[in-house]
């Protein structure tokens, strides 16, 4: 057991110094760079060098690479190479438009994909079933920037119900939340479709086994047999939903871009295109952390929803 | 200053509700696409950052409405008869942000700190041997030699002053700017605004208004709507399919002035027939450029050389190309083109009228039978290889911005490493050289006429125009304006009724 | 079998339109009209036009031919290479297994689009770009199929057999083993395609897939943006033959799924 729990670990850590690594490098392969960029094109060349040098981004990969990760292990990720602050600072600024903007996204997803996906499991077969299945067919498909665009043409620009774009950066939650609704419903309908999905397949698969067939034959009403059913095939979606909630934060980078929101997604879109390394690389360990997170998560759950797995 | 974000968020609920905006008579709210990469008005020479430091910092001399240069910090400057120095009487009493006292010291500092290493315009200062300040209202600049451009260099954007003393304490004034400007910064959110309030204590006497909020709203259709519903006073990029009916709406006023860009479909002069000049010709024969600023910038003005159109520099015989396919395609067969030749077209893709610029033009050369593949590639891309590095490209398009004086956006041409283009002409070159380091102001307009001349004979871009510099104000907004060729917003005027 | 039926229906639809459509269009979708800029849909234009006078429903079907060229090819290579590296990895075990898992699974410890998003960013946008990375970030799931089910398959009876009478493991591997789940596979695939049609969609919106003046329904739909306020309809309708392509191909990958249960 602890073994296995180390060779675990283990192997996230590989993982995590294998990503960094890989992104580290690869910003760096982009071409153009950060002086160049804020050079632009008034500067003469030899400025645009004293800049690189300032910048430190005439050092040899090798030390920038070793200093990287010496920052890193103390907790500092650098300092921005635009704005010339510390991208903690600014990641922190970003982080809750997309935190809120995926927990409220997760939220909605959950619940009425659940629903759907419940009502559509207990009666298989019928014209609901079918017409379900279909809706969250198209759900899935539908594309999200695209989806973003119809719902701002309908209720923002049509019906003035929601603001066109943007966020606020404080406010009070009703404000922020008016702001995030149109967002979240976006990147929550593919999300809900999938769900739904899953717990139509998980209904199905749980009503076929043995026991429900003989609690059937025994003569248990089919109301009872339908909670049991459903207690028995929910535990077994946790680890899915756990990572359905990973997919989401990084699908927030479409549509943070088309309702123009000042998230972690543009934030990321910003630094590449500027070259900002350190902002980039920023956003990745992010980006890193919250997906061995959640994975670890979809393992525990699985074994909370499957006991057998605990003694393997 | 939560209570203030409190307003701006209900303002920007305003913006949907289409309700009066809540911003009362006197805060002023501009809406604009580019926003600054940092304040510190030494490290960046982005037009955006310069756009906000104008308020928050002086130079010692500025231009004026019809790009003058005239007094600001300092009071009256001379040169020495023999061009070699420089000296500035600096105006008394002028206090920074901080109530500290702006004296000839911290002009000494700022000057120095622009001059050395990690600015951006440390090479139009490399004549500058010495800076000192023998009192506390006197400067004198010691010049190698003489330098018709330095009075003009120093009313730009980067000529801003700091405190000596925050200086010397390496201040972060990139994100913490400090100076003696009309407005004092009170917060700033990335991506979102930068607030400032009136400096009571400016030289010039405070403001009309008490608060300056300009919103970054990369979105022209949200700035159009932003400004019907009252949340802007004056929105920068209202794009131009919505003149028509901002001009409809007597609540607005559409403002329109050249600008200071001259923009150019450059060419890559060292690659084989771009370096006949008969090709190049042709080029400029086969686009149609009033079509092009029509489509693709929303208007604005033909140009033959490279200089903005309406500059006192231009030499009154240049003319643009006139459109005519039929001589470009006689040009073309005279020079040899052959029927397989393909060009490259590099164009940046942040810059959409650029993008639309670029697919016009591919069309235009298609009815010449050039046939043109387009890349459309990032901005630092294009910086790094085709603006800089290898020069891998056969045709871009790209605007120059404005200059006060000649030499910002003439000097290195004719040298052929020395530009992008790599225009290679000697004669230029020399006119051009000499015309940046002599006193004579008749002479240099002389040397710069002719460079202009022989820059439209030699056609090393094709030549598409200056667009207008177009703003939306509402019609109660008085006073602000954009200052000439460096088109930054000047706020100090800003009435509203 | 429904939406197996409706899936094949739409899939033609669809790859007809833009395989035969860009030819049958009288309209040139790269071309500029500026006698036509920003019209409404009519009989002549039915999507309408965009700013430079360009028929929006001619840049559809030419902008769909790109798109999915590039989903469908992308897909076709993610499950080449984890065909490949899944049947080599069961097969030779070892060495090669462990050292070919621990590379797929660093690709799958990243979050897919972020890493698609990098790739296209690092190779520059474009079309052979946009495929590579694409392929690359979808390799992984299919190397897990794969060598999850060449494994089951090597432990079988018949396989078993086989090898005791002397057949070659590659035989054994390319005519036994593989037929048998080549089904699944397919389903997995179309239902990738249909993902990386929206994909794709995204890179080009985000501007960092194919570039203008090349059409793709993400550019296409991108430049719609800009003018979303001003003439809806420009995003409209490119994005319903987007949404119908990726509707196709999910409907397919469902219907083939229950087709193959039902066999089961």
């Amino acid at each position: 057991m602890l073994r296995l729990a180390l060779t675990q670990v283990l192997s996230v850590l590989v993982a995590v110094v294998a990503t960094l690594t890989v992104v580290f490098f690869a910003v760096r392969a982009l071409p153009g760079d950060a002086a160049v960029i804020l050079g632009g094109l008034e500067t003469q060349t030899e400025q645009v060098e004293a800049l690189r040098g300032e910048l430190g981004l005439d050092l040899p990969l090798s030390v920038q690479y070793v200093r990287y990760w010496a920052d890193l292990l103390r907790g500092d990720l650098g300092t921005s190479l635009r704005e010339r602050r510390p991208v903690g600072e600014m990641l922190r600024e970003r982080l809750w438009v997309t935190l809120s903007l995926a927990g409220l996204a997760f939220s909605l997803a959950l619940v009425s994909g659940l629903t759907v996906g419940l009502l559509a499991g207990r009666r298989t077969g019928t014209t609901g079933d079918g017409v379900a299945l279909g809706l969250t067919t198209v759900g899935l498909t539908l594309p999200e920037f695209w989806l973003g665009f119809l719902l701002i043409l309908l209720f923002s620009v049509q019906l003035g119900w929601f603001p066109l774009i943007g966020l606020p950066v404080e406010g009070d939650l009703g404000v922020r939340l008016w702001h995030l609704i149109l967002p979240a419903v976006t990147l929550a309908v593919p999300r809900a479709a999938q769900i739904a999905r899953l717990a139509r397949v998980r209904l199905l698969e749980e009503a076929s086994a043995d026991y429900v067939r003989t609690a059937r034959s025994k003569g248990v009403s089919p109301r009872a047999l339908t909670r049991h059913v459903a207690a028995n095939a929910l535990p077994g979606l946790l680890p899915l939903l756990a990572l359905e909630l990973g997919g989401l934060l990084t699908g927030t980078i479409v549509v943070e871009q088309v309702f123009g929101l000042p998230g972690l997604g543009s934030t990321l879109l910003g630094a590449i295109a500027a070259r900002d390394y350190p902002v980039v690389q920023g956003v990745a360990v992010l980006a890193v952390l919250v997906y061995v997170l959640v994975n670890w998560l979809a393992d525990v759950l699985q074994m909370l929803a499957d006991p057998r797995l605990r003694y393997e | 200053m939560p209570l203030t974000r409190h307003r701006f968020a209900l303002a920007l609920c305003l913006v949907v509700l289409g309700s009066v905006g809540l911003a009362t008579a006197r805060s002023f709210t501009l809406a604009t696409a580019a926003q600054p990469d940092a304040l510190d008005p030494h490290r960046t020479s982005a037009t955006s950052s310069f756009q906000v430091t104008k308020s928050l910092y002086d130079t010692l001399v500025e231009p004026d409405q019809d790009g003058v240069i005239v007094p600001s910090l300092a009071e009256s400057w001379s040169f020495s008869p023999d061009g070699l120095t420089l000296s500035f009487v600096v105006r008394d009493g002028v206090r920074f942000h901080d109530g500290s006292v702006l004296t000839a010291n911290d002009v000494a500092a700022s000057v120095r700190r622009l001059a050395s290493a990690g600015s951006p315009k440390a090479d139009e200062f490399e004549m500058v041997v010495d800076v000192s300040a023998p009192d506390e209202r006197t400067l004198v600049l010691t010049l190698s030699r003489p330098a018709p451009a330095l009075l003009e260099s120093l009313a730009s954007g980067w000529g801003a002053v700091l405190p000596e003393a925050l200086i010397d304490a390496g201040h972060d004034f990139g994100n913490r700017p400090m100076g003696s400007g009309p407005f004092v910064m009170r917060e700033w959110v990335r991506d979102s605004f930068v607030r400032l309030t009136s400096n009571p204590d400016y030289f010039r006497g405070a403001p009309e208004v008490d608060e300056v909020v300009i919103r970054f709203v990369a979105d022209p259709a949200v700035q159009w709507q932003g400004l019907r519903a009252g949340a802007f006073d004056v929105a920068m990029d209202v794009a131009s399919v919505d003149w028509p009916s901002v001009r409809a709406d007597d609540r607005f006023v559409l403002e329109q002035g050249p600008s200071g860009l001259a923009l150019v479909a450059a060419l890559n002069n060292r690659r084989p027939y771009l370096d006949d000049v008969r090709v190049r010709r042709a080029l400029n024969l086969a686009v149609d450029a009033e079509t092009v600023m029509e489509v693709a910038y929303g208007g604005g003005l033909t140009i033959g050389t490279f200089m903005e159109a309406g500059s006192p520099w231009l030499p009154e015989s240049v003319e643009p190309y006139p459109y005519d396919p039929e001589a470009s395609r006689e040009l073309l067969r005279a020079a040899g083109v052959p029927e397989a030749w393909r060009l490259e077209m590099v164009l940046p893709q942040p810059y959409e009228p650029h993008v639309v610029a670029g697919q016009m033009i591919q069309d235009y050369l298609r009815e010449v039978a050039v046939r043109v593949d387009v890349r459309v590639v990032e901005w630092g891309v294009w910086l790094g290889e085709v603006f800089r590095g290898a020069h891998d490209f056969d045709v871009t398009v790209i605007g120059h911005s404005g200059k006060l004086d000649a030499s910002g956006r003439l000097s290195g041409y004719g040298h052929p490493e020395a530009t992008y283009s790599g225009f290679d002409d000697p004669q230029v070159a020399a006119w051009i050289d000499r015309a940046g380091v002599i006193a004579d102001a008749e002479e240099r307009r002389e040397l710069y006429a002719l460079a202009l001349a022989r820059i439209h004979e030699e056609a090393p871009f094709i030549f598409l125009g200056t667009p207008f510099t177009t703003f939306v104000r509402a019609a109660h907004v008085n006073g602000f304006w954009v200052t000439p060729l460096l088109d930054t917003f000047d706020m100090r005027e800003v009435v509203m009724d | 079998m429904t939406r197996l039926r409706l899936g094949v229906a739409l899939a033609t639809l669809v790859l007809a339109s833009a395989l035969v459509g860009p030819w049958l269009m009288p309209h040139d979708p790269i071309r500029p009209d500026y006698g036509a800029r920003y019209e409404a849909p009519s009989a002549r234009h039915w999507f309408g036009t965009d700013g430079l006078g360009r028929d929006v429903l001619a840049r559809s079907l030419a902008g769909g031919r790109v798109s999915l060229s590039i989903a469908l090819g992308a897909t076709l290579a993610a499950l080449s290479i984890g065909l490949v590296a899944g049947l080599a990895a069961a097969a030779w075990r070892g060495l090669t297994d462990i050292v070919l898992t621990r590379a797929f699974d660093a690709l799958l410890a990243f979050p897919g689009f972020l890493l698609v998003l990098l790739l296209v960013s690092a190779l520059g946008g474009g079309v052979w770009q946009s495929l590579l990375a694409l392929a690359v970030a979808g390799s992984p799931l299919y190397f897990r199929l794969v060598r999850a089910f060449t494994q089951a398959e090597l432990k079988r009876d018949y396989v078993l057999a086989g090898a005791a009478l002397g057949a070659s493991r590659g035989r054994l591997l390319l005519r036994h083993a593989l037929p048998n789940f080549v089904g699944a596979l397919a389903v997995q695939a179309a239902s990738t395609a249909a993902t990386f049609v929206l994909v794709e969609a995204s890179l080009s919106y985000l501007g960092l897939g194919v570039a203008l003046p090349t059409p793709s329904w993400g550019n296409v739909l991108q430049d719609a943006r800009s003018y979303l306020t001003r003439q809806p309809w420009a995003a409209v309708g490119p994005g319903l033959v987007l949404a119908c392509a990726a509707l196709a191909l999910q409907f397919l990958s469902d219907g083939w799924r229950d087709t193959l249960d039902r066999r089961a």
